[in-house]
């Protein structure tokens, strides 16, 4: 008797074997072809920041496969295929974060080699619907990347903590929604002669609050706003770069905390502002120390990198001598 | 008696007029603007027919009015030379410095008799740079438009350095129509089949239509104003069936 209850339990325990993998097979099969292969990540510059302070992240895209897979040319937001979601700890619903900008291009979808990944380091600390994180809290953000027709892929899930800070933050949310705007974009932008009212808001800022992250923040933005010109339509002028601050500004800097992306911007806007006052031998320390950072990354800082050394007039002096 | 049929047809008529008043009632006025050595889009013949920007979105349900305005804005030159790329900054500046029309709606009395009613002129604003354009962050060469700051979606740029853009009239065309489809809050997974205006241009490659695919012509035709027409908020604040595609419902 107990020869066949165990030959019984066996063949029902097969059974139920066979109806999982046959279950996990149909599963395997609807799932589409061009995402099957594909690993989305994200992952924030650290695990806690203060209020108000930018939050950058980094989405890396990785072809899991033995084959290439057609993907989206850019993972930036801004093209428009990847979306970034922000969910408050308790909340149902998560929020949709909207970027400062969107594009269109004529680059076809990109092929992405078996093994390989592509990537993107961008704010999300500021968008078309004002700032993404102005209470305390725990937060998780996660990201999907459009695919062909209602197939997306979605990425992993990174906790975010958002301390109360040493009152940066408070203060910045205290503001008006004109002054809360301007001084996300300046931030975002790294530019803006015209965003007076944040140059206002910031310039208090670091005066109330010198040791806050954000303060780092604003006087790093305003060092690589210096860095170069600033082409003013509203007032029909160039400002024309100006180095020593900029160079004032750039040095006091605190980048132990900052993200890859924004420790490239500030080399290369001391290389620009070195070059600028004539210290041609500091200036290609800086050049130096952006390259290494851009060959360290795979793609995301290598662009960046790419079109400063294009478009930029000083720096594309310095590289092609 | 007699006349019964013909106050009918009277009545009828007047009811066509009245909802052609009202439906051309709510427009759009696109003030475009341009530097010189750059040109605006032209009208272009695509699959036996002729479209213009107007054209384009008639056939989507709307009644847009474009005035090209300003034709002659000097690049701004740091000493002798010309900047290759206008940063997103700049370009606010150039708005601020040129644009002409509000970015909030207007609305005005209209109509006349029991048709009298109020009438609202929705605005946005496009300016063609002789640059290359930033958007992403770093400047690239394969940008041909931006909506530059999604907070109101109410102005794009199009970037003359863009080699498609400088010659080629047809896919120029399409941007401009796509940057405006933006202002209108459509997305670019809104661009459903492959060759709609909302995909983007390096997406449809040499197989492109001047329409909007029927996921765009439903949300311009059918959803909330506030959540549709330029000027109105944020992009991607939509309804929740235009949300259901997108993940998310913001529309206020």
């Amino acid at each position: 008797m107990n020869s066949q209850f165990e030959n019984n339990r066996n063949f029902l325990a097969l059974l139920v074997l066979l109806a999982i993998a046959a279950s996990g097979a149909t599963a395997l099969a609807q799932e589409p072809q061009e995402i099957r292969y594909l690993a989305l990540e994200l992952e924030p510059s650290k695990r806690t920041y203060a209020l108000g302070e930018p939050v950058y992240v980094t989405v890396r895209l990785r072809n899991r496969g033995t084959s290439k897979q057609s993907v989206a040319t850019m993972l930036d937001p801004a093209a428009g295929f990847l979306s970034i979601f922000v969910k408050p700890a308790g909340a149902q619903q998560q929020q949709l974060f909207i970027p400062l900008a969107v594009g269109d291009f004529d680059v076809a979808p990109s092929e992405l080699a078996a093994s390989g990944e592509m990537n993107a380091t961008f704010p999300i600390f500021f968008g078309g619907n004002g700032w993404t994180f102005t209470q305390t809290g725990d937060y998780d953000v996660f990201a999907t990347l459009a695919g062909s027709g209602s197939a997306a892929l979605r990425s992993t899930t990174a906790p975010i903590t958002i301390a109360r800070g040493d009152g940066a933050g408070q203060y910045l949310f205290s503001q008006s929604r004109q002054d809360q705007y301007e001084t996300g974009k300046f931030l975002v932008w790294q530019q803006g002669d015209h965003l007076r009212r944040a140059h206002a808001t910031l310039d208090e800022i670091i005066k109330q609050f010198p040791d806050a992250p954000l303060s780092n923040h604003a006087v790093l933005a305003t060092g690589v706003s210096l860095s170069r010109p600033f082409h003013d339509y509203s007032i029909g002028r160039v400002r024309a770069a100006q180095p020593e601050r900029a160079l004032e500004l750039l040095n006091r800097v605190n980048i132990n905390e900052l993200p890859d992306l924004l420790r490239l911007h500030r080399s290369l806007a001391l290389a620009r502002a070195y070059a600028a006052a004539g210290l041609r031998d500091d200036a290609q320390v800086r050049l130096d120390d952006a390259q290494s950072l851009a060959a360290d990354s795979v793609r995301a800082l290598q662009q960046t990198l790419t079109a400063e050394l294009t478009y930029d007039p000083v720096l594309a002096q310095m590289n092609k001598q | 008696m007699r006349n019964k049929p013909h106050a009918r047809f009277a009545l009828t008529m007047m009811m066509f007029a009245g909802i052609a008043l009202l439906s051309g009632c709510v427009t759009t006025h696109v003030e475009m603007d341009r530097m010189t050595g750059t040109a605006f889009p032209t009208e272009q013949t695509l699959d036996g027919r002729d479209w213009t920007l107007e054209s384009i979105f008639l056939e989507a349900g709307h009644i847009i009015d474009v005035d090209e305005d300003d034709t002659n804005i000097a690049p701004l030159r740091d000493g002798s030379t010309q900047q290759q790329c206008i940063t997103d900054a700049e370009l606010e500046t150039v708005e601020i410095a040129n644009r002409a029309s509000p970015v909030t709606p207007t609305s005005f009395a209209c109509g006349a008799g029991i048709f009298r009613g109020t009438c609202t002129r929705y605005e946005a604003y496009g300016i063609v740079v002789d640059h290359v354009g930033q958007c992403f962050g770093s400047c690239r060469s394969s940008l041909l438009g931006c909506m530059y700051d999604t907070t109101d979606r109410s102005a794009f740029s199009l970037y003359f350095q863009n080699s498609t853009v400088s010659s080629d009239g047809q896919r120029y065309l399409r941007t401009t129509a796509h940057e405006l489809g933006h202002a209108f809050n459509l997305h670019h997974p809104d661009g459903s089949g492959s060759e709609t205006l909302m995909n983007t241009t390096g997406t449809v490659g040499n197989s492109f239509t001047y329409t909007f695919s029927t996921d765009s012509e439903e949300h311009l035709q059918e959803h909330d104003a506030q959540c549709r027409f330029p000027g109105t908020g944020a992009w991607f604040s939509v309804t929740d069936d235009h949300a259901t595609r997108h993940g998310n419902a913001t529309c206020p």
